[in-house]
């Protein structure tokens, strides 16, 4: 019993210190605020956690703090530019879908390039998207060996580690948060034709290129060709008749005069303004409810929560749903025994569409590469729209009913995005169970079991009515997958003091197990076409298949932590693991760490700095493993069965490689770490090189052998880089605070140990070349030589023998223009790789209000713009559009350009450096400006804290040409898929 | 203490999870394992018949391991070969998958032609059929089945490198020490080798075929009409001898393979066949059966060549006839009704041809020929594919005895067909004129069989495009059958990756 004026003083991980005086109370309340720099020193580590002073390894974590300030559906897309040392591709903007995340540059070829997550404690392999962000307490970025090679295997490209969070001491917290905000495009079309009259200059030009120079033949041409006149008639028509020399027929044609002879327009009033970039999308609606519940006593906590969220996309037809719930409980059963354990599930729903690559129903790609000189609806002579008997507009086919376009007849992604079906539906369960038992003073046994399962089920649906389907009388697929994972582990810790010198032991042992199902069905022929995808509407069976895949692994580990007078600290770990995916005899590996840091603040003659908080240099060493090949099975050579008419038909499917074992990086690390001036300037620099051995590479092979590639434990690779993460505060008073966050980090990449065969040339791959002392996704073609004044065609570099009168080499090499690129010479073009990738977040609060604006931003590499390439075609095919940078084509009046002639020579945009263009872009990630209620309004609501926010995200995005995403892979390849979106949004957080 | 330790034990016991090996071993079920497959092969090696199968397959799946609608493997092949030597004409390009065919454009290194042709197409011998010769050769005792699956493996393998090597190389006598194409006999992944000489490819051929025919001989059509049989090995074979000038020889085999079915006699039935059932079209004697499980939609033969059907065909870029070929048609045979717009018995008055084709004057040299089974109540694009006909033996027949200077032999056996066609047909020709005849009369009859091509590089002939009404914006090409752009370049594939062929052996 406390004497009655004591000074009790209340402390909790992550919350400010209260002091107060008992005065004589026997119950006291307390409510603690949340301490923001402490918050960050404590990190989600391998099997615990670690205080960030006395870290020997490399991690940046993220807060619930930082998460809550954006909006973004899935976390992994709020890493960027937050965690320094990292990259984020997103391949699609379509609501639901997440990032792609790269530790420290790219660990691996054909093993997995990306983090384990961690979610919980325990790996995860269900979708990302699943975890509502705001359940999350911390996010820990792992980046070097001494804090990932704990988890041994697989933590080769780092760890990433979602602690969901937990309940806390004290009195029940409520939060509940509501936004609504609008979902709009943020990339856009590229700079494409958008008025007919260019279009159809443009494309007369070419005609005359083509057919050497008659510009009545190039106008009578372009007017058969294109298959419409956008404009109304003026009644000026030609008359096309003569005898067709061959077959004696006699034709017969009428076609309205567009453009003169002289290139023209004739016509200009316009039949019809369609604008199929503005048709086919649409400013969506995005709401987000979340309501958490936290709260406990001494023995018992808990943390619930529900959320709801839609996001329609910008797309028409897609949107996304979820509903997720979550239930964390921790309970102190006695002095000895301890339990947590936690429950979420999680409901998507995914309406997908066509939205990737060349598809004809990918709207993003459609309603770009469509000449500006066609309908979406049904127009007639006169211009006036035709409406069906329901008074509706009818979509035009382009198939000879209103015309005949030149470009993708039959095809009309607006009326069959709105027909199909694509959609996906995911069912996520996620439970963790843990039991604690003190055994000794200091001992503690931990048993953990994590289970997360996953079902999902994909309907695609084709109409019958028209497109795709409409042979079939629709077509129906359905893809069933499911998976769990099943991960239990068992932990003995010891901790002993004596003295100075504090220990820390961790023994453990670990077992995996991931289970996946497959089922596909098919079947056509639909009875009711108005949309119903189902089978039982079907009456042909097509097609079925169903497969498992299973993988396991067993680890053994264990870990000492070291710690001398809070000043020199030590650890050092060991794990093994057994891996399904190898031989039996090549399936352990082996991988340890050692780790060391020194705290030089708290060294006598810096103790009493009182600028100084904290500086601490660290240091590690060691090795991790990647066994993710991505055959589950690559030590086996596999078959396939199919059906020919009723006997087997066997045929090889995969060649393994009995002896492939685990990949192997080696990594150094070495960091500064310090805080300045009260936590006013925080400083953390690292330097590391990774060294990747033994790489897990699908070593192709000549075609002619049947077989495309085996798996090999082939080439190097090194990575060398740093990172940094500073974070200033210049600004510090009781109204006012202005704090700026700084993030960065470069790496320079190199491919080693190629094999003898391989050295001298390199191993190709398609554009790319993987060759020794060259970083990896390096470009390896043709160089442009812009074009020849003379006659206006493409030119390319070559080395070329300098011949004699003779006509004999000499021996001598020379570089020449060459306008056949099959004599061109392939030059090394640079990486895909980025110099630099970085962030800044900038926070700014003043009295209620605040504000923080965030970007990250890229510097360097290499894309390869293939649509640019596409739309930059010499007018080869009629209707497909082009790029208004074809204006700048060659002519005999413009001899002076980089645009050759458009003639139809569809060589002449073969891939060289010509589409090559600088990755660099900035991305304004997020905007945030709230105001919170003063208390006094919001007290008597029984409300504690109220704030109202705008919130934006993916405000900007600039690049080097318009309409580009470089964000999209690593190895600088693109395509027209579903463009990212911004999200600007209203809400408001209320706290009771 | 010590009881505490004691349940610590305890507690481990029961909570560590099983670590026996069996945890680790997992067995894949999308695939089998080849341990499995060897085992299975090995109890009853009868089974092998499921390696020959999956080669049959790869000629007609090929489609589903590419991507585009140009790479249908021996569908593809029907009409690209036509496209390329002039007979076939695509008159516009609404998807243009194949105008680069018709341009002899189609054929650089980094082309999906000559890619999708290589592998895994015609390089699935390495998988198919090396692994059955390697058992079944060896074999003690053979049993009639094991024959029979012995033999199509020769035979699958020895059609496979006569295809590579005439579209990776010139024929024969152009060059017999020029490099061929990549010879394996054995399991790929022992030994890789590079390009063998055109004699030493044809050598393997003629040597396969010799074991092939051996073992087939007097068989008949023991597997049915979708495997090889001897009448297809006795074809083959013929074909491949007309390239090396054995004219005595290709025409006794041309003659075996006659044997294998009847022509069709009555004049309804061969216009308005449709091509499209093995069973139906009595004259096949080598198909792949196509079903609902196997059809290929869009990217299937019919979908380019049956204009009713709303395929490519239908939806505007049809394969036609070359005009100058069809006026050489004469009015009195009955397969210049194989061209045109009459519905055939058993259509619907709904099935006509798309206004675009009437309107573009491209009724008259349109399609007939092949007509879609869904046309006649059967599924959607779900048409065999005829790959040999008896007709073809016959004209195979003809050239080789009239090269081998035996006229009589080689009117007689053009007149045996030729009565089928024109009613009261009689050659009354000698010399060069009977040849062109037989070449013409051949032209005719394989239109859209795939055919054409190597006759036209075997004889060197010319295509001649001018004055065609096609395509005004594409320049017309017009090229001798032994020009280098007939021949495709090795895929830049294989060369990236086979150490054993250097840059230097590319072909021009």
């Amino acid at each position: 019993m406390a004497p009655a004026d004591a000074t009790l003083s209340f402390s909790y991980v992550g919350m400010k210190t209260v002091d107060t005086k008992v005065n004589g109370r026997t119950k006291i309340d307390v409510v603690f605020d949340a301490d923001a720099t402490q918050i960050e020193e404590l990190i989600v580590v391998a099997y615990g956690t670690a205080k960030k002073e006395s870290f020997t390894g490399s991690a940046s974590s993220v807060s619930s703090e930082d998460l809550a300030k954006k909006q973004v559906s899935t976390v992994t897309q709020a890493l960027a530019g937050v965690v320094p040392g990292i990259q984020a591709t997103t391949s699609s903007g379509q609501p639901g879908s997440g990032a792609t995340i790269y530790v420290r540059g790219v660990g691996s070829i054909n093993g997995t390039q990306t983090p384990l997550y961690i979610v919980d404690g325990m790996p995860y392999d269900g979708s990302i998207a699943s975890i509502n962000p705001a359940d999350i307490e911390s996010v820990s970025v792992l980046k070097d060996a001494v804090s990932t090679s704990l988890y041994g295997s697989r933590a080769s490209n780092g760890v990433i580690v979602i602690t969901t969070k937990g309940g806390k001491k004290g009195k029940s917290k409520v939060t509940f948060d509501a936004k609504v905000g609008v979902v709009s495009r943020l990339v856009g079309e590229y700079d494409i034709m958008k008025d007919p009259a260019e279009y159809i200059q443009t494309y007369w030009m070419a005609k005359k290129n083509i057919n050497g120079g008659d510009g009545l033949k190039a106008a009578q041409d372009t007017a058969m060709e294109i298959g419409y006149n956008p404009y109304i008639s003026t009644g000026d028509v030609w008359n096309l008749t003569g005898t067709d020399e061959e077959t004696g027929e006699v034709y017969n044609y009428t076609v309205d005069k567009i453009i003169d002879e002289n290139g023209n327009m004739v016509a200009t009033q316009r039949r019809y303004t369609d604008d199929w970039g503005q048709l086919a999308f649409r400013a969506g609606k995005r709401t987000e409810y979340t309501l958490g519940i936290e709260g406990g006593n001494n023995n018992t906590q808990h943390f619930m929560s529900v959320g709801y969220l839609t996001d329609e996309g910008i797309a028409r037809g897609t949107d996304y749903e979820r509903l997720s719930g979550r239930m964390n409980i921790s309970h102190k059963v006695n002095k000895f025994i301890d339990l947590t354990g936690s429950l979420a599930y999680s409901r998507g729903e995914q309406n997908l569409q066509y939205s990737t690559g060349t598809a004809l129903a990918n709207p993003f790609f459609f309603s770009q590469q469509m000449a500006p000189i066609y309908p979406v609806y049904a127009y007639d002579a006169e211009g006036n729209l035709i409406l069906d008997k329901n008074g509706d507009k009818i979509y035009d086919w382009g198939d000879g009913t209103y015309g005949t376009r030149a470009n993708s007849p039959n095809q009309n992604p607006l009326a069959t995005d709105k027909a199909n079906v694509n959609q996906s539906v995911t069912d996520q369960v996620s439970a963790r169970g843990s039991v604690s038992v003190k055994l000794i003073d200091g001992l503690k046994f931990q048993a953990n079991v994590g289970y997360d399962m996953h079902n999902g089920i994909q309907t695609v649906h084709q109409t019958g009515q028209f497109g795709d389907g409409k042979t079939a009388g629709g077509r129906t697929y359905k893809y069933n997958t499911g998976n769990s994972t099943l991960t239990s582990n068992q932990l003995l810790t010891y901790n002993k003091q004596l003295g100075e010198n504090s220990f820390d032991f961790l023994l453990g042992h670990e077992t995996y197990q991931y289970d996946y199902r497959y089922l596909y069905t098919h079947k056509s022929k639909f009875f009711d076409q108005s949309g119903n995808p189902e089978f039982s509407n079907a009456i042909i069976m097509q097609d079925m298949t169903s497969y498992t895949s299973k993988e396991t692994m067993e680890s053994y580990f264990a870990n000492v932590n070291y710690n001398y007078a809070d000043k020199y600290y030590l650890s050092a770990s060991v794990r093994t693991d057994g891996s399904s995916r190898f031989a039996p005899d090549k399936r352990w590996g082996t991988f340890g760490s050692v780790g060391a840091n020194w705290r030089i603040s708290q060294e006598e003659f810096l103790k009493d700095a009182e600028w100084l908080d904290n500086l601490a240099l660290k240091a590690s060493w060691g090795t991790v493993g990647n066994n993710g090949i991505g055959n589950l099975y690559a030590y086996k050579t596999q078959y396939q069965v199919t059906n020919a008419n009723g006997d087997f038909s066997v045929g090889k499917a995969y060649v393994g490689n009995p002896d492939l074992t685990w990949e192997v990086s080696e990594n150094y690390n070495a960091g500064v770490t310090a805080s300045l001036f009260g936590g006013l300037l925080t400083v953390d620099f690292e330097v590391y090189k990774k060294y990747t051995d033994k790489m897990l590479y699908n070593m192709p092979q000549p075609p002619s052998s049947g077989i495309s590639s085996i798996p090999m434990n082939a080439l190097s690779m090194e990575n060398v880089g740093y990172d940094y993460d500073v974070a200033l505060t210049p600004i510090k008073t009781k109204d006012v605070l202005f704090s700026v966050r700084l993030t960065g980090g470069h790496y320079e990449n190199k491919v080693l140990n190629l094999p003898e065969s391989k050295k001298e040339n390199g191993i190709t791959s398609g554009t790319q070349r993987i060759m020794e002392g060259y970083p990896l996704y390096s470009y390896y073609y043709y160089k442009s030589a812009g074009v020849n004044p003379e006659n206006g065609k493409a030119q390319w570099w070559a080395e070329q023998e300098i011949l004699d009168e003779n006509g004999e080499g000499t021996g001598v090499m020379e570089t020449v223009k060459v306008e056949d690129y099959t004599k061109a010479t392939k030059y090394d073009l640079g990486t895909a790789l980025p110099d630099f990738t970085g962030g800044i977040i900038l926070n700014f609060q003043y009295k209620n209000f605040d504000f923080s604006a965030a970007a990250n931003y890229q510097v360097g590499g290499l894309t390869y713009d293939s649509w640019y390439a596409t739309l930059m075609h010499t007018g080869d095919s009629a209707g497909s559009n082009w790029h208004r940078d074809a204006l700048r084509a060659w002519t005999p009046e413009n001899p002076n350009t980089d645009v050759p002639i458009l003639d139809g020579d569809r060589n002449a945009t073969t891939f060289s450096d010509r589409f090559l263009i600088d990755s660099s872009y900035f991305n304004l990630n997020n905007v945030s400006v709230g105001y919170t209620l003063p208390s006094s309004l919001t007290r008597a609501l029984h409300i504690q804290k109220a704030r109202i926010y705008v919130v934006a995200d993916n405000v900007m995005l600039r690049t080097n040409r318009q309409g580009l995403d470089p964000r999209q892979s690593l190895s600088g390849s693109t395509s027209v898929n579903y463009s990212a979106a911004r999200t600007v949004s209203a809400g408001i957080t209320l706290n009771f | 203490m010590k009881k505490l330790i004691y349940i610590a034990t305890m507690a481990l016991g029961v909570l560590v999870t099983s670590c026996a090996d069996d945890f680790l071993a997992t067995e894949p079920t999308s695939t089998i394992d080849s341990e499995i497959v060897n085992e299975i092969m090995a109890a009853d090696v009868e089974q092998l018949q499921a390696y020959i199968s999956a080669g049959y397959d790869e000629h007609y799946w090929a489609y589903q391991k590419a991507e585009n609608s140009d790479e249908l493997g021996a569908m593809s092949e029907m009409f690209f070969t036509d496209l390329m030597s002039g007979d076939a004409t695509s008159p516009q390009r609404l998807y243009g998958w194949y105008i680069w065919d018709m341009q002899n454009d189609n054929r650089l290194s980094n082309y999906r032609r000559p890619r999708s042709l290589w592998s895994p197409m015609y390089y699935i011998i390495v998988n198919c059929c090396n692994p059955v010769i390697e058992i079944l050769a060896n074999l003690e005792e053979q049993t009639e089945t094991t024959k029979s699956i012995l033999y199509q493996a020769y035979a699958l393998r020895a059609y496979n490198y006569f295809k590579l090597i005439n579209y990776f190389q010139q024929p024969y006598q152009v060059n017999p020490e020029a490099l061929g194409v990549p010879l394996y006999t054995e399991d790929a992944t022992k030994n890789i080798p590079g390009r063998a000489p055109v004699k030493d490819v044809y050598a393997q051929i003629i040597s396969d075929l010799d074991a092939a025919y051996a073992l087939a001989k007097g068989k008949g059509f023991e597997n049915g009409k979708t495997a090889l049989s001897e009448y297809s090995i006795a074809l083959i074979y013929a074909n491949v001898l007309l390239f090396t000038g054995d004219y005595e020889n290709a025409a006794a085999y041309a003659e075996e393979a006659m044997k294998g079915a009847n022509l069709i006699t009555d004049a309804e039935t061969l216009v308005y066949n449709g091509f499209n059932s093995i069973v139906d079209m009595t004259e096949t004697l080598w198909g792949y059966d196509v079903t609902a499980e196997t059809a290929a939609i869009y990217a299937s033969f019919m979908s380019y060549m049956c204009p009713y059907m709303p395929g490519y065909a239908g939806l505007g870029d049809p394969v036609l006839i070359d005009t100058s070929l069809y006026e050489k048609i004469n009015a009195n045979d009955v397969r210049k009704q194989w061209w045109g717009t009459t519905l055939a018995p058993g259509m619907s008055p709904a099935d006509v041809l798309p206004e675009f084709m009437i309107a573009n004057g491209w009724g008259k040299t349109c399609p007939n020929k092949f007509l879609d089974v869904a046309l006649f109540g059967g599924g959607m694009f779900e048409s065999d594919i005829i790959f040999q006909r008896v007709a073809e033996a016959y004209f195979v027949a003809a050239e080789a005895h009239y090269l081998n200077k035996d006229e009589t032999n080689a009117k007689k056996v053009l007149n045996d067909i030729m009565k089928t066609r024109i009613e009261g047909y009689n050659c009354t020709l000698s010399g060069e004129a009977l040849y062109e005849e037989i070449c013409l009369q051949k032209r005719i009859e394989l239109w859209g069989e795939g055919k054409r091509l190597f006759d036209v590089k075997r004889r060197n002939e010319s295509i001649n495009r001018e004055g065609r009404n096609f395509m005004p914006e594409m320049a017309v090409t017009n090229f001798n059958g032994q020009d280098a752009v007939m021949v495709f370049q090795i895929p830049k594939s294989e060369l990236d990756n086979n150490d054993f062929i250097t840059p230097d052996q590319q072909n021009p």
